[in-house]
């Protein structure tokens, strides 16, 4: 039996940071794109290779900050919640906050691989609350959207603020329900979706972009580098460049707040040079 | 007094954080990985099983 290579990773690094530390997962696939290229007069299919692309999905902790020992951020971190001004953070059980990004392409004839362009940006939010006998809670989510009067109520500022770091995003509420579960809590599960202003920044924090994290939600239309080798020895390398095709923060009470990016390859993936 | 003094100890660089949400510490140079080595190459008995 051979001794396989198992999580040996020498180098991840993303935007000039290094994840070697904080990765729970990466794929990188490198992927041809083919087009059926048999003749009618043959039952047989023939994919005939036109163009190359690369797309990178990873999953990463964060450390908090400051911490001696890299201690993990976790959903205890999160130090304020509040939809539409609404203190929601003692009723919510979870919550996926995500950003995703389309692209067009902008390779021409004469290159193999795709340079795709990033041209739109969205946010939006999936959470569960749970409602208080008090009330409150969830129940705020389900007023929006049984106000007679207006539509105007279902605009709401989405804000979180997480190790220190402010997340806030104007959205709008475009689904809310009522869960009723056998001998289980009733639950309030809502459908938040990004509403941009005709002007300045969006979202509205962070606006700085240091971190890989801030670079993908306000900019995420310029590439960032990354390197990646498999192991130091009888590994393979890779470099190039990425944007962004989506980030999710996961949010769960008790768990580690995790981040899942995926990005697609912006020109060639070759090995990094020695 | 001149904008160099008194400015001085006012000016902080833009710094990237290297913990904290999203935040990643910094590769601090470019590095340079090892040659990719190539696997040893099967022994020459394959080749003669496939010729037979």
């Amino acid at each position: 039996m051979l001794r396989q290579i198992t999580g040996e990773v020498s180098l991840f690094a993303v935007g000039g940071g290094s994840y070697l530390g904080l990765f729970k997962n990466a794929r990188l696939t490198l992927a041809a794109a083919t087009q059926e290229a048999s003749p009618a007069s043959r039952i047989g299919k023939k994919a005939q290779p036109v163009t190359k692309g690369s797309t990178l999905t990873f999953s990463v902790m964060s450390n908090k900050s400051g911490s001696s020992t890299a201690a993990r951020v976790t959903v205890k971190d999160v130090t304020s919640f509040a939809i539409g001004g609404t203190d929601l953070r003692g009723h919510v059980q979870e919550g996926t906050l995500s950003g995703r990004f389309g692209t067009k392409e902008g390779a021409g004839w004469a290159d193999v691989w795709d340079y795709p362009n990033v041209t739109d940006k969205d946010f939006e939010f999936d959470g569960s609350m749970m409602i208080p006998i008090a009330g409150g809670g969830g129940l705020v989510l389900i007023d929006k959207m049984l106000d007679p009067a207006t539509l105007d109520d279902l605009a709401a500022t989405f804000a979180l603020t997480v190790d220190g770091i402010a997340i806030q995003i104007p959205m709008t509420v475009d689904r809310v329900e009522l869960g009723l579960q056998d001998k289980d809590l009733q639950l309030v599960s809502t459908h938040l979706m990004g509403a941009s202003p005709d002007t300045g920044a969006y979202p509205t924090l962070p606006t700085a972009t240091g971190t890989v994290l801030e670079k993908v939600l306000v900019t995420p239309y310029n590439p960032l580098a990354f390197q990646l080798q498999s192991r130091a020895t009888y590994g393979k390398s890779f470099e190039g460049e990425i944007v962004p095709t989506s980030v999710a923060m996961r949010f769960r009470r008790g768990e580690l707040v995790m981040i899942d990016y995926s990005f697609v390859a912006v020109g060639a993936v070759a090995p990094i040079a020695a | 007094m001149s904008e160099d003094i008194k400015d001085r100890g006012k000016k902080t660089k833009a710094v990237t954080r290297q913990s904290g949400f999203g935040a990643a510490p910094i590769v601090d140079k470019a590095v340079k990985p090892q040659a990719d080595k190539k696997a040893p190459e099967p022994e020459k008995e394959d080749t003669k099983n496939e010729q037979a």
